[in-house]
Formats: C-alpha cells, structure tokens, sequence
C-alpha cells in the first residue's frame, strides 16, 4: 500500500498530486471508459434496430440492449467518471491528501460489484424492465440488490469528497475560498447526495418487494421518487458539467472567471433549486395536483434556468477576455476565430456549450412545462432532449478533459494525437444528428422503447407519417457517426493509457 | 484561475454586460413562471386535474359494465362501444391492447377515465401527439372533446413488455 | 494599519459547504417528496357502490 502523504508536483499547474489520489482517480476513470465502450456497442445495436432501413435486432434482445444501454451509459459511465472527477476537484484542486483512500477503495468495490451484477442480470434477460425499471414490471432481485450497491458506494465516494473538503480546510492547504471548479463539483455532489438518498429510499423497498417481503407498492410513488434519482442524477451531471467547462477554458486558453460571484451564484441556484425538476416526469400523470406540478417542473420559478443562462454568459465571456489579453483583438469575432479549435478540449468544450444549450436545454425547459409534456411525453423527442443533454453536453464535456487527464494525472503521451484532434467534431456531428433526428420523429408521434414503428406486427394496422422514418433515418446516420467517434475516444484513451510514453517528472507537456 | 483559490475578497459588483444578460434572463424566466399557471387556468388542454386512486379489479368491473351496456359491433375481437353524448368513457389499457374501439361524436364532450390492468402503458393519440401516462391503480380522468372527425389511433409510448409495439387501440369519430 | 475590509455575508454563506448541504437536500426533499408522497397518501379512492354493477 502506497504512503498516504506521497506526492509529486505537477510542472504545469504547480499542484500536489498525492499517489493514493492519483491511483484512484485513475481506476474509477480507467472503469468508466469500460462502460462507455459496453454502452457504445449497445448504441449501435440499438440504433440500427430502431431503423426500419435496417431492424437488426429481435423484439426480446432490443428491449434487453436498450436496457443496458441506459444503465452503462446513464449511470455507470457517468457516475465513475464523476467520482474520479470529485476526487480530483478535492484532492489535487486543494493540494490536500484524501481523507480514507481505503474506504474510496471500498466504494469503488461496492460500485463495481453492483455494476456488475446489474449488467450479468441485464445481459441474460433476467432484467428487461430498462432503465426506468417502473414496478410492477419486476426484475429479478438481484437486478436492484446491484443498484443499491452502486448506490451506496457512490454515496460513500461522495462523503469521501466532503471529508476531503474538510481535512484540507483543516490543514489549512489553500488559503480564503476554494477555487471555483472545486466550488461547482461541490453543488454537483450535495446534489448527488438527494439523488443517491432518492435511490435508496425507492429501490430498498422495490428490492424487498421483489423478494416478496412487501406486496404494496403505489407505482405511481414509485414513480415520484424513482424520478428522484433518474433525473437528479442527470442533474450532478449539468453541475459538473459546467465545473468542467470552467476547467478546460483554464487548461486550454488560461481563461479565469470574469466574476467569481455570478460564478458561484449560479452553482448556489442549482444546489437550491435543479433537483425539482425531476417532476419533467411526471406531468401527464394522473392523481398528482397541478399545483405540484407546477411549482416543481419549473424549477420554482425558473431560478435554476437562470443559473444556466448565466454560465451560458459567463463561460464565453472567460474565453473572449482571456483571448483578447492575448492580443486577439480585431473585430468583433477574431477572439474566437483564434481560439485553440485544433485542442480537443477547446472544442469539446465548445460543442459541448453549444449542444447543452441549444439543443438539449431548450428542449428541455419548453416539454418541461405543464401543457406542451403532453405533445412530448414519453415520444422520441424526448429521448432527443436527454441526448442533447447527457451526450452531447456532459459525454462530450468528460471525453474533452481525458485527454488532459492522461498527461496530467496519469503523466503518459497521447497515442494518436490526430484521432483526439478530430473526434470532438465526428462525435458532436453524430450527436446534433442524433437529436435532431429524434426531435423530428418524436414530435411526429414516434415513441421512445419502441422495436418496430412500422408497426407490422399490430393487431389493428396503423402507420405514421412517413417523415418518420426520415427522421429516423437521419438519427441513424447519427448513430453511426457518434458510435464512430465514442470508438475513437475509447481507442485513444485506452491505448495512451496503458501503451504511451510515459513523461519524465518534470516534463511540462500538455498535447 | 478557477483551479486556484480565488482573492480574499470576490464578492464584486457585477460589470454593465453581465447585469443587462442577467436582467434579461431573468426577465424571461419570470414570464415563463406567469405563462404556465395562467395557462392553466385559461387554457383548454391540460392535464389531470381529478386526483383518483382506483384498484385494477374495480376498474375492470366498470369498464366491462360500459362495454356491455354501450357495444355495436367487434373488430378483430375488439369490441367496437358507441356511448351516449356527455358520458363517462371507460379506455382500459392491458398488455397488449387498449379495450375498447370507441365511436365518439364531434364537438361533444367525454370524460375519460383511463386505467390500466397491470403495468405502466403511455396513452399517445395519433396523428394528433397527444400523450398521458397511465398508471395501474389510478384513474387518468380527462374531458375530452373531439373537434375533427376521422380514424385516430392510439399507440402504447411506455415500455410493456415484449409486445409492447403491438399494442394499438382506436377512436373513431364521426 | 488598514481596517480589516468586512467579508460579505454571502461570501461566507457560500464558503460553508455544510450550510449549503443542508439547503440543497432540505429543499427538493420537502417541495418535492415530501409534497409529492402527501398527494398520493391523501388521494381519494374510487369505490363500487354496493349491490350490482351499474
């Protein structure tokens, strides 16, 4: 067992990267990629199912696919990458040991092990209930017994974050405030803490329901607070994201937050208000009032889409005064026209910014309200929004940082630069396409989870506007395109990870 | 930096840019927080508002009571139920069907409840893209008014098993 | 010597992780759960009428 106080000092940034630190950063990324690739081949199987050019999958292993594909992406991918991501904003942000690296090694085991198990039950058809898992469609026990492990052990990553927080504030290793990136991954994990307490409260019960220990249980409650975690969770996500955002306008153009106060105001109204918005879900249900409707769907008062508004100013701007102290100064535009567009972080930043926002947020705040969930409950639109979201704005975002992670943390060369250069596009391309094809079909009536739109083995026959099937022919094309550029992302940070050089101690070197 | 600790004092007015940005945002965002409700109350097309918790076998009594009180006619096993102007319809939703074909009239108003025998199904009316979630064990109650006459279709928008893509149910209005 | 400058209130509001904890659980527990699990405990529950069906 490494020394607990072993570390070096980075030659780019000046920070302290403890060895503990170091290696569990590494394994819960190195994890994540993992499950990125799982979820990625599910994406094409998935993908090409739902086109009826080409319908590759059978009914039963299509809806067993999708399944797995919400959880390994949704979840796992995003959630081991998180934790990884908090223990860096704590430790090596704050230049401060981290508290209990062998209960982080713990939690890592417990998320492992629950990951795991809800794949083996996924992938032999024993949980066909897909992501949502709404009772009383039922899995089999051991399906939420591994859910509730995943929980918990991200839980216990999250208080390993705050202990963090804490013994760095007691050893007096920075001084004033934390920094910034630290201060959003923070409102990232207070957030994550409802929502891994959400999962708990519903899935212990599911789980002994499922044993039949317990024989009422309301699917409608189970809804309420199953909601709680699948769309909360999307929200740690948004957080970190845009922590994320902050930190590779700094590694990429030394950008540095304009006002530190709108800054951490806008995190401070996502750790108040964003978890409220898990009711998107609900609005078309029946039993629940219009008034808790309301007052939840829009994020009381819309104060949360504020915060997003607000990073959506302050990130360019960072960029542009940064830029502009630079010398890029000429017109309006020679600012960005200047910007580092060959760096993937930059670009992966922007496409990132770009598709959470107009595409994935929008879409969002608009089938967010009361009256237009019923135009886009549960069709392929929606399914186009979370895409726009969790895809192409948080996936986009984390595969940007890797590539800074891997010389920087984990101090080995990139093996195929070029392939890194180019994939923010080819998977941002595939994204918009994606979303846009989705958006289409579903606002024409197509509906998410669903194997043949053709519609050929119904008893009463029926078919949709044939828009439809062009508009899921361009998902299609998007599918390809993305799955193309997740490959190459997988390609290039497990190769440099286990094969790159591996840099000298003092080597600067970022790309 | 935002990597580093920011200077001991940060809390700064903000520059004239960010304040005209916030301002607007918030502007608009308190818009939205008034559109909402006032098109709740003004506005004609809305969800649920009747909170009802029914049990799956009280359902199926009552909707086979309307059933047999009201049917004209079977289609594919389906039966086909015309009911009188203004009346409580009764719209089952069951793996893999929506129980029964209904013949409705223009510019009357129904009120629908709609249930579900066993899991989750989604209500989509197509080619009009409407959709409600129906949940077992509770009462989607809606009043409905058709305002065009044709064939409408309904399709199931939540998973339900293997042969959820089956799953297809009629309005006929006339 | 210069007086000590006065730290905002806000500032110190928003360098106490703790305090802010609290608020981002507390909140969409009671707007959200709380709320939400009362609606449906105190939703009313169709029942049949006695005798037959109508």
């Amino acid at each position: 067992m490494a020394n607990e106080l072993v570390f070096r000092t980075c030659p780019i940034t000046g920070k302290k990267v403890y060895a503990t630190t170091q290696n569990l950063i590494w394994i819960n990324a190195v994890t994540a990629v993992v499950f990125i690739l799982i979820g990625g081949i599910m994406a094409f199987l998935v993908g090409m199912t739902r086109w009826p050019a080409v319908h590759l999958l059978p009914a039963d292993l299509f809806y067993r696919f999708l399944t797995a594909h919400g959880l390994n992406m949704l979840i796992f991918w995003i959630i081991f990458f998180e934790i990884a991501g908090l223990y860096f904003g704590s430790s090596v942000l704050l230049n401060s040991r981290l508290a209990a690296p062998k209960i982080a090694w713990l939690a890592y085991i417990l998320m492992l092990v629950g990951a795991v198990l809800v794949d083996i039950m996924v992938f032999t058809g024993k949980a066909t209930v897909m992501f949502s898992s709404y009772v009383p469609l039922q899995a089999d026990p051991l399906y939420y017994l591994g859910i509730i492990l995943f929980a918990v052990g991200a839980l216990i990553g999250c208080a390993i974050f705050f202990g963090t927080l804490a013994v760095a504030k007691a050893e007096k290793t920075y001084e004033g405030s934390v920094p910034l990136v630290t201060f959003g991954l923070a409102a990232a994990a207070i957030i994550a803490v409802f929502t891994l307490a959400c999962g708990a409260i519903i899935f212990i019960p599911t789980f002994l329901w499922s044993l039949g220990l317990i024989t009422n249980l309301d699917p409608a409650v189970y809804r309420l607070i199953f909601w709680g975690l699948g769309h909360a969770s999307q929200q740690i996500n948004v957080t970190a994201m845009v922590s994320i955002w902050y930190l590779l306008a700094a590694l990429t153009v030394g950008a540095k937050p304009v006002n530190e106060k709108i800054c951490r105001s806008a995190f401070f109204l996502y750790i108040l208000f964003i978890n409220l918005a898990s009711e998107h879900h609900l609005l078309t249900d029946p039993t629940l009032s219009p008034y808790h409707k309301m007052a939840n769907t829009s994020y009381f008062m819309y104060l949360a889409v504020l915060a997003s508004m607000i990073h959506a100013l302050a990130i360019p701007m960072t960029v542009e005064v940064a830029q502009r102290k630079k010398g890029y100064t000429k017109g309006l535009f020679e600012w960005l026209t200047k910007a580092p567009w060959g760096e993937p972080g930059f670009s992966a930043m922007i496409f990132s910014l770009f598709i959470f926002g107009f595409i994935g947020g929008i879409t969002g705040v608009v089938y967010g309200t009361e009256q237009l969930s019923i135009k886009s409950h549960n069709t392929w639109a929606l399914t186009g929004h979370f895409h726009g979201t969790v895809v192409g704005g948080t996936t986009l975002a984390f595969m940007g940082l890797t590539y800074y992670v891997i010389p920087l943390i984990f101090r080995r060369e990139l093996i195929g630069k070029k392939l890194a250069v180019a994939q923010p596009y080819i998977f941002a391309i595939g994204i918009i396409l994606i979303a846009l094809g989705m958006g289409g079909a579903g606002t024409l009536g197509s509906p998410r989870r669903h194997w043949d739109v053709t519609f050929a083995d119904a008893v009463l026959p029926f078919s949709f506007d044939p828009a439809v099937i062009f508009f899921t022919t361009i998902a299609a094309i998007g599918v390809i395109t993305a799955v193309t550029g997740g490959l190459m992302y997988v390609g290039v940070s497990v190769l440099s990870v286990f094969f790159g050089r591996r840099l000298a101690p003092n080597e600067a070197k970022m790309l | 930096m935002p990597i580093t600790s920011p200077e001991k004092y940060w809390w700064k007015p903000a520059d004239k840019e960010e304040k005209i940005w916030i301002s607007i945002s918030l502007l608009w965002c308190l818009v939205l927080t008034v559109m909402m409700p006032l098109m709740h109350f003004i506005g004609t097309q809305n969800p649920s508002v009747n909170p009802m918790r029914i049990k799956p076998m009280d359902y199926r009594t009552i909707s086979e009571a309307f059933i047999e009180k009201y049917k004209v006619g079977e289609e594919k096993g389906i039966p086909i139920v015309e009911p009188p102007d203004g009346a409580d319809v009764y719209l089952r939703a069951q793996m893999w069907t929506w129980t029964p074909i209904l013949k409705l009239k223009k510019g009357v108003n129904y009120k629908f409840h709609i249930s579900s025998q066993d899991l989750m199904h989604g209500f989509s009316l197509q080619p009009l893209v409407m959709n409600f979630q129906i949940v077992p064990g509770h009462d989607n109650i809606l009043n409905m008014t058709p305002t065009s006459a044709g064939t409408f279709h309904i399709i199931c928008n939540e998973f339900c098993g293997i042969g959820h893509h089956t799953m297809i149910g009629k309005i006929i209005v006339s | 010597m210069p007086e000590e400058k006065k730290i905002s209130a806000w500032q110190v509001l928003y360098d106490d992780i703790s305090m802010l904890f609290v608020l981002g659980v507390v909140i969409p527990t009671v707007l959200y759960v709380i709320w939400g699990v009362m609606e449906y405990a105190f939703a009313p529950t169709f029942s049949l009428p006695p005798g037959p069906t109508p």
